[in-house]
């Protein structure tokens, strides 16, 4: 599978994330269809996130290791804040911790604050500077699958859907369990 | 008192507690492993279908679209530049001469002796590469010089997967008027010859040579139109 196939993948569920992530965050402000919908994700927002979170290092790995796209400054701190996600979610799933989604979602803000500023930058150019790292500019898009999808704008996706499962799931603090342990 | 969560199988959907409240839920999580399936096997039919072309030929370039070539360069490598520096150690030192092709494959040779000159170092996917070549272009008079200094390009960095490959059709789209050398390509971890013997840190580069063949100056970055003349202009010839 060469790297344009699998590039041609990630911005396929890109836009099938983005549709659906769109279409929830707007779903989840409507009256009368919000509540259903977070009803709908309850108990399953954390599996949810962690499994955008799969993708999305998976994803992230092949391009780098796989197709030798060296990431840029921007993109190594977002690894940082995804990466993570997948133990931290993963865990925060099997062992039903609470916290795992309050964790989560700080990571993915984070992220996304980074990413926002890493698609600007690409947007934007001169918000970096005035010249290009002979490295790994931020502003160098690797990739433009249909000619809209670069890397940093699937990163978007990902951040968002993991903010918008765990968002959705209920509010972001740690609940007392109320179920009594079988002996 | 602290409230430590249940343990045992892993949480499928909701709580016990969770789908009393909220009543049967639709399998979210599954629709979204069946969905991911569903890309994935599409995404194998097509390509077993369509041989799994990358689209990458990497056949010959025709005349014209060599984009990389080989450089010599002789004299010592100018120090990597540092524009937060409040001096520039390479000028006053003699610029390496570099012997290399053009984007078509012809012999041409980069003579600091042969100063004043300009070099400028350009990558086809650099924006800021891009939005400065125009204005060299249309400061450029019919003697392809600025303020009287001639010019030429080294095209570095290139990369076949990014827009504007190969470099020499790029500029040749922008009306670029004056002469042009492909840098080299080089192996994984190292860096092409040129861009080494000139010291370049960043996209654009500029290079300004001395009637002496000595560095007078060197640039990273765009300037803009005012800048580019500043620049062409100390080493304009007097008179």
């Amino acid at each position: 599978m060469s790297t344009g196939d699998v590039t041609s993948i990630l911005a396929v569920l890109a836009t099938v994330g983005a549709v659906a992530g769109i279409g929830g965050a707007v779903a989840s402000v409507l009256p009368g269809i919000g509540p259903r919908l977070r009803a709908a994700v309850a108990g399953q927002g954390v599996p949810l996130a962690w499994l955008v979170a799969v993708v999305a290092t998976a994803g992230s790995l092949h391009l780098s290791e796989g197709a030798s796209f060296v990431p840029c400054r921007l993109c190594w701190f977002q690894r940082i804040a995804m990466y993570p996600l997948v133990i931290v979610l993963g865990v925060g799933w099997v062992r039903r911790e609470a916290g795992a989604r309050l964790t989560g979602a700080v990571l993915a803000g984070l992220g996304l604050l980074v990413n926002l500023w890493h698609v600007a930058i690409e947007l934007r150019p001169s918000l970096e500077g005035s010249s290009c790292d002979p490295a790994t500019p931020c502003s160098f898009r690797w990739i433009e699958v249909y000619g809209f999808w670069t890397i940093p704008r699937m990163a978007t996706v990902a951040f968002g859907l993991v903010l918008l499962a765990l968002a959705l799931d209920g509010p972001l603090r740690p609940r007392p369990s109320q179920e009594v342990s079988a002996p | 008192m602290s409230h430590k969560p249940p343990k045992g199988r892993p949480l499928a959907g909701a709580s016990r507690i969770e789908s009393a409240r909220t009543g049967p839920q639709i399998p979210l999580f599954a629709v979204a492993v069946g969905v991911l399936v569903l890309v994935l096997v599409a995404a194998g039919i097509v390509i077993a279908v369509g041989g799994g072309d990358d689209g990458s030929d990497g056949g010959t370039l025709a005349p014209g679209d060599q984009a990389f070539g080989p450089v010599t360069a002789t004299g010592n490598p100018l120090p990597e530049y540092d524009d937060q520096a409040a001096e520039d150690p390479a000028v006053g030192l003699p610029a390496p001469e570099l012997v290399g092709e053009t984007p078509s494959g012809e012999p041409i040779t980069i003579d600091p002796s042969e100063g004043p000159m300009v070099v400028v170092f350009l990558a086809h996917w650099c924006p800021h590469c891009q939005a400065e070549v125009p204005r060299i272009v249309e400061l450029a008079d019919d003697q392809a010089e600025i303020a009287g200094v001639p010019f030429v390009a080294v095209l570095t960095g290139s990369d076949p997967n990014v827009e504007n490959f190969p470099p020499g059709e790029w500029l040749a789209r922008e009306g670029w008027p004056a002469g042009a050398m492909v840098d080299t390509e080089p192996e994984p971890g190292q860096v092409p010859v040129a861009l080494s013997a000139y010291g370049l840190s960043g996209y654009p580069f500029l290079v300004g040579i001395d009637a002496e063949g000595n560095v007078a100056a060197r640039s990273s970055g765009e300037l803009g139109e005012d800048g580019l003349q500043d620049f062409f202009a100390q080493l304009a010839p007097p008179g």
